[in-house]
């Protein structure tokens, strides 16, 4: 059994561990796991110096923070002041963020010890890490397997054992899916609870800070350092659970989503009865509710996200920051940085944006899909009426391999086929890694909004028992 | 729906301030379309009279004091760390030709 964050920090504290010989160890782990291609950037001597201080402070008996001496590593899309922020895309390869984002500013004020920044899909457009321009991550448990994405370096450097946690970024699965394939706790929070300030901003309106950990508990202890508002964010919530009939962790109704179990593998199929089976012997009510209108969510999601990404994107102009391609007018200087600061799938994603965006197509395709978004959100609440929470797979699959999918965008748009709606509805959902004899399961567990801490209270309890 | 054209990529393209080779326009062109006939079976989906969703969020009209913060706005030098040209205290960009 992996300690906790808690007891990580506690050894720190107590002096039992020295944070110097958990950045070395660290360091050691990564560099014989360079071949997996996890870090677009190792902070070798900054994080020997930090724990140097700490161990200081520790020695001399200063007060150290709450997560003294924990080691992790943070997805590059993540501003670090005074380090470069790539994105894993040519734009930003030489880009040095002039300051720092808000979660990880916190995470570092409690003394936690940043390693490294992780590769992730260019501009975290990506379900397999494959479009960062820095070459794929590869998958711990399988190297010929990718490890999902975008937050698949994230997901690495915690599957490989090189750091207790990660924070990584979730669109529409992309801390979810590398937890599934990677074995990992992955928890996207509700929409808000987490500021984006320092985020390199993808989708504006479903872009959530989210950590994966080897736990719920982890996950949880994250979440109370993490969460609240931010002035520097308009879009954040205070940090107050909602109270309701929240009736603790013991026999709930679970509702299992009938719309995505269909078409699952054979392995996750397997897992997944094994799991429902799981749920009723430890005395949950299981049953099966209908979200018909989920089928559509993944085309929808695409289409708002790809508009959300087009306007995003657009800040990407050669004048500002980032890659710049000199001679001709403005006109060229711009359309030409773009061209090759950006990769294919940003390329796709901001043309299908623009599309339905655009004049005569607005109506047909983004209107109409925040409208389907508002009878998503109203599905998932009469849903919430009859289960306490609803379960289904991360993905439909296991990890996949390396250049499965790459030809083939839609289908690489496809894995995230279960872990698009909570996305929409800005809903938490943990992944929950499932006990398997060859590659990793994760199963999904969605709870209304703000009951972040009570989603992750039930994860703890299913985790136990598995 | 499901077809698209070179002319309609070329659009997008001017749109979106995007240099594309041929190679590109012929490619995103046949990914495009295939991505817009899965994306087309929202046309089938009944909405009515739903009002749309921004955001979900329910925040609205967050402020904060008009004042101006320490470490919130860029000195000369983090900008000219991003390689921008200076005149005076006016950063020049290539020309505008309308």
């Amino acid at each position: 059994m992996p300690l906790s964050l808690q007891e990580i920090v506690s050894q720190v504290k107590s002096g039992q561990t020295d944070p110097r010989e958990s950045v070395e160890t660290a360091l050691r782990k990564a560099r014989d796991s360079a071949d997996l291609n996890i870090f677009t950037e190792i902070f070798e001597e900054p994080a020997r110096k930090q724990a140097a201080l700490l161990a200081d402070k520790v020695k001399s008996k200063q007060p150290t923070g709450r997560l003294a001496g924990a080691v992790f590593a943070a997805k590059d899309n993540f501003l670090y002041a005074g380090t470069k922020t790539t994105a894993a895309a040519p734009f930003l390869e030489d880009f040095i963020a002039p300051y720092s984002a808000t979660c990880l500013q916190k995470l570092l004020d409690e003394d936690a010890i940043l390693l490294g920044k992780t590769n992730l899909d260019a501009f975290a457009h990506g379900t397999s890490t494959e479009n960062s321009c820095f070459g794929p991550t590869l998958n711990p448990h399988d190297p010929s397997l990718t490890p999902g994405g975008s937050s698949g370096g994230s997901a690495a450097a915690v599957a490989a054992g090189i750091c207790p946690f990660a924070l990584g970024t979730d669109t529409g699965g992309s801390v979810r899916l590398p937890a599934s394939f990677c074995g990992l706790v992955g928890f996207k929070p509700t929409y808000g609870l987490l500021s984006r300030y320092g985020i390199v901003a993808m989708a504006s309106s479903t872009d959530c800070v989210a950590p994966l950990t080897r736990s719920p508990q982890d996950a949880s202890f994250l979440l109370e350092l993490l969460k609240g508002r931010d002035d520097l964010d308009s879009t954040t919530l205070d940090g107050k659970e909602e109270e309701g009939p929240r009736k603790g962790t013991a026999a709930l109704k679970v509702g299992v989503i009938k719309e995505l179990t269909a078409e699952l593998d054979a392995e996750v199929s397997k897992s997944f009865d094994g799991f429902l089976d799981g749920l009723s012997r430890s005395g949950h009510q299981v049953e099966t509710i209908s979200l018909p209108n989920i089928r559509h969510a993944l085309a929808c999601y695409y289409v708002l996200v790809s508009a959300e990404i087009s306007s995003n994107l657009s800040r990407y102009d050669g004048l500002r920051y980032g890659r710049k391609e000199v001679g001709g007018d403005w006109q060229e200087v711009v359309s030409r940085s773009r061209r090759t600061g950006f990769m294919a799938e940003n390329k796709r994603r901001i043309l299908l944006g623009t599309y339905v965006l655009s004049q005569g197509y607005y109506e047909a395709y983004y209107q109409k899909a925040q409208k389907l978004r508002t009878l998503l959100c109203r599905e998932f609440a009469r849903a919430f009426e009859q289960a306490d929470f609803l379960v289904s797979p991360t993905s439909p699959t296991t990890a996949f391999a390396l250049g499965e999918k790459v030809g083939d965008p839609l289908q690489m748009y496809l894995a995230d086929l279960m872990t698009v709606a909570a996305s929409l509805a800005g809903l938490p959902a943990t992944n929950l890694p499932l006990k398997t004899e060859s590659l990793p399961v994760g199963v999904q567990i969605m709870t209304p909004q703000r009951t972040d801490g009570w989603n992750l209270k039930i994860a703890e309890e299913i985790f136990k028992e598995l | 729906m499901a077809d698209f054209t070179r002319a309609q990529v070329q659009h997008l393209a001017r749109l979106a301030k995007l240099d594309l080779t041929a190679e590109e326009i012929e490619l995103y062109q046949k990914e495009l379309a295939v991505i817009l006939e899965f994306i087309d079976q929202l046309q089938a989906v009944e909405v009515g009279d739903l009002p749309p969703t921004e955001q979900v969020t329910d925040l609205r009209n967050v402020s904060r004091p008009d004042q101006s913060r320490d470490g919130l706005v860029l000195n000369r030098e983090q900008l000219e760390a991003n390689e921008l040209e200076f005149a005076d205290r006016q950063i020049k960009i290539p020309k505008v030709n309308l």
